[in-house]
């Protein structure tokens, strides 16, 4: 029957109140001025003491066991909180890649030390973390990374360049993917290897980025002969190809790929209601609640400890097109009418969706290596 | 869908795809043309999934016999209160369709008004030609004399009968999206076949991704309906809906992939795809639904994330 699987998964009494409560504290928090409201708030909205809060209530490491300062609740808890943060454009960008992949990855692959010294201060929202995959000469073309890292004897020496590493700045470590031993021939994929670096090491120079529209998220992190501790090798020597496919999962199988302009539609809605045809709004409704249905799946089977990697990566791609669907939908009924009768808020949301909107088919897999993603699952490549 | 039923199904479905009144006789003497009937009226009361998995699997063998037409209308008929009588049997839901699918091969066709239900004696002859691949008769010519009333408790027909054809929907893009796979394996240009080039292999994921969407939405509409009770109309909107869409996606990939040859009558694309068109057409194409699931947004008062999260999908 069908090529990829997508378990339908009824939300359950638990769910239902954990996003009641969170979006009560969020609503507390807004009204209380604790944050403005901004679409792609996951990579924008850096604020520390807003992610100690979200710690405090839990809802970061949820999924990780208790010892490491998690609170082993279910995968579909987290896409509950990961949901209502998202559309309440809350500033979590800070915590949110720890959060997503880095804190799993360590989960997985770290030393006992390294779990029990970093995990519990990435719960508490204190301890932020960032990719170190993308290179000047390695963009789509990953397994190109030239960032080497060499055997010493009492650890290793981390040499290279890493490029477009969101929140660095802001970051205690970095998951470097580095070459450790050179490709066998035609195959890239071996002699990489991943890192766990700490960031405060001498060697090591951060300097941001501005990006479209002036803001600076993201960092060119420059390694010159880091020197490493043995245990800095995160996971096993050679394994690095597939640990970051792996956590490159975690990456994509998010909301976020398809709720950071959700904001402009719930704006719109509520400014012009009367310009906007109810066939439009049906449009946008049944598309977004597919999302979710499928995105609901891809948990589900995550928490059933599967590896729904392209599914995640078809939901990206979906995900992705449905946010470009949804600006151009608003945008054509706000260009329907002078400016200087659009409210000045929701035009002001609309130009920052237009800057962000081009990022969103780029970081995490371009949409062409996306589509090669799924159709290696089709048998076609 | 049980492993059993489905495993019958596809044996029917497949072993008699040159004789479709030996199809016919198969899937009755095997009680599948009676899922949804229930106990009560002498049938299986099965498990409303089995007979949207049913159609789904008739949807992906792409043959012309009224299985779904049939399931429909006996569900309407049980839940009126009637027996279902054996033989083909098609469904008028009033105001909604200029043909009625199978009209001149059917036994029976139940005629729906509102909530008021009438049991016609068919066959209907005269034939209205449309986009689709099964024959339709003209609504009109529905004369036949009247063999029993009922009443409905719910306005249950438009909808069940879309959330069929949703279901046969996605059995027929399945079933094209795996031919065009297949095709694109096998035709040889420049040398290689069609699928090494990245143009077609984007199409063809671009088509499984819209595949992928219309089977969750039709899964979640499906898990959503009870017998006896009323259809969960927004669930049943957004499957029609992205049924309906990916549709026009697959149907124009597939034929772009197949060339020349899948624009013939004889290839096994056209039975697809024109199926496709016909049945995104049937019983509220996507802006019909669109605009329910948009009214009842902009009626409700709250903002439009409550709303959708208040149904817990
Ligand atoms: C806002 C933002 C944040 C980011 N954050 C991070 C981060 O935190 N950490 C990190 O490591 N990286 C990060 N990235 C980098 C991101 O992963 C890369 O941008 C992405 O992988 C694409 O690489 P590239 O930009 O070098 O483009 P290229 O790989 O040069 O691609 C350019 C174009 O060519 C296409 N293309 C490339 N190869 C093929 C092919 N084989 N077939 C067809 N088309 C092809 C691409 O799809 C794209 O359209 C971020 C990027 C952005 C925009």
């Amino acid at each position: 029957m069908s090529q990829f699987i997508f378990p339908i998964a009824p939300e359950t009494q638990e769910e239902r109140s954990l996003r009641s409560r969170v979006r009560l504290f969020l609503e507390t928090e807004r009204a209380a001025g604790g944050f403005e409201p901004a679409a792609d708030c996951w990579v924008s909205g850096v604020a520390p003491a807003f992610s100690r809060k979200l710690g405090q209530m839990g809802w970061i490491g949820m999924t990780w066991p208790k010892a490491y300062g998690g609170h082993a609740l279910p995968t579909l808890h987290r896409l509950v909180v990961t949901e209502e943060l998202l559309v309440a454009g809350a500033p979590v960008a800070a915590h949110w890649i720890a959060d997503r992949q880095s804190g799993a990855q360590i989960l997985k692959f770290g030393t006992e030390q390294q779990k029990q010294s970093i995990l519990p201060r990435i719960a508490a929202g204190e301890c932020y973390t960032c990719v170190g995959m993308s290179e000047p000469q390695a963009g789509s073309d990953l397994a190109a990374v030239t960032t080497k890292a060499t055997k010493t004897p009492t650890g290793w020496t981390l040499s290279g360049r890493k490029i477009w590493s969101t929140v660095a700045h802001i970051s205690s470590y970095m998951l470097v993917l580095a070459r450790t031993s050179p490709a066998d021939g035609k195959n890239r994929h071996v002699g990489l290897s991943q890192f766990l670096v700490d960031l405060t090491l001498p060697g090591i120079e951060i300097s941001g980025i501005r990006d479209i529209a002036g803001h600076t998220h993201f960092n060119e992190v420059v390694f010159d002969d880091v020197q490493l501790t043995d245990d800095a090798l995160l996971g096993t020597e050679g394994n690095g190809w597939a640990q970051c496919m792996g956590e490159l999962a975690m990456e994509r199988s998010g909301p976020e790929r398809f709720l950071t302009t959700f904001l402009l539609l719930e704006h719109a809605l509520a400014t012009m209601p009367e310009a906007i045809p109810p066939v439009i709004v049906g449009d946008l409704i049944a598309r977004l609640s597919t999302l979710r249905i499928m995105s609901r799946g891809i948990a589900y089977r995550l928490q059933a400890g599967e590896h729904p990697d392209t599914e995640a990566a078809l939901v990206k791609q979906l995900g992705n097109a449905f946010e470009k669907h949804l600006f151009a939908t608003i945008r054509g009924i706000i260009a329907a009418r002078p400016e200087a009768e659009v409210p000045v808020a929701l035009l002001r949301l609309r130009d920052e969706v237009q800057l962000r909107l081009p990022a969103n088919t780029l970081r995490g897999g371009t949409t062409e290596i996306l589509r090669g993603v799924i159709a290696r699952q089709l048998g076609v490549r | 869908m049980d492993a059993m039923l489905e495993t019958t199904a596809t044996r029917i479905l497949t072993d008699h795809r040159e004789s479709l009144d030996a199809a016919w006789v198969a899937l009755e003497g095997s009680g599948l043309t009676r899922l949804w009937v229930s106990e009560a009226h002498g049938g299986y009361g099965m498990a409303p999934a089995e007979g949207f998995g049913l159609a789904r699997l008739a949807g992906a063998h792409a043959l012309p016999v009224p299985i779904a037409d049939t399931l429909v209308a006996s569900w309407l008929l049980s839940e009126a209160g009637l027996q279902s009588p054996v033989g083909r049997m098609s469904v008028l839901i009033e105001g909604w369709q200029r043909g009625i699918p199978f009209g001149d091969g059917a036994d029976h066709v139940v005629r729906v008004q509102g909530r008021s239900l009438t049991l016609h004696r068919g066959p209907i002859a005269s034939a209205y030609a449309a986009v689709g691949e099964d024959p339709l008769s003209d609504a009109g010519a529905l004369t036949g004399a009247v063999i029993a009333t009922g009443e409905l408790h719910h306005d249950i027909a438009l909808p069940l009968a879309a959330l069929t054809r949703a279901a046969q929907m996605c059995g027929a893009l399945e079933a094209a999206l795996t031919l065009s796979i297949e095709f694109a394996g096998q035709r040889i240009q420049f040398g290689r076949a069609l699928s090494k080039f990245q143009a077609i292999q984007h199409l063809l994921s671009e088509m499984s991704a819209e595949v992928a969407a219309a089977s969750a939405a039709l899964d979640a509409a499906v898990a959503t309906v009870q017998p006896g009770t009323p259809l969960d109309l927004q669930a049943v909107a957004v499957a029609k809906f992205r049924a309906g869409l990916a549709a026009g996606t697959v149907c124009e990939h597939a034929h772009q992939i197949h060339g020349a040859i899948g624009y013939t009558q004889e290839y096994a694309l056209a039975r697809l795809t024109r199926r496709l068109w016909q049945w995104r057409e049937d019983f509220g194409g996507e802006s019909y639904w669109a605009t329910e699931l948009g009214r009842v947004a902009l009626r409700n008062q709250t903002p439009l994330w409550p709303q959708l999260t208040a149904r817990g999908e």
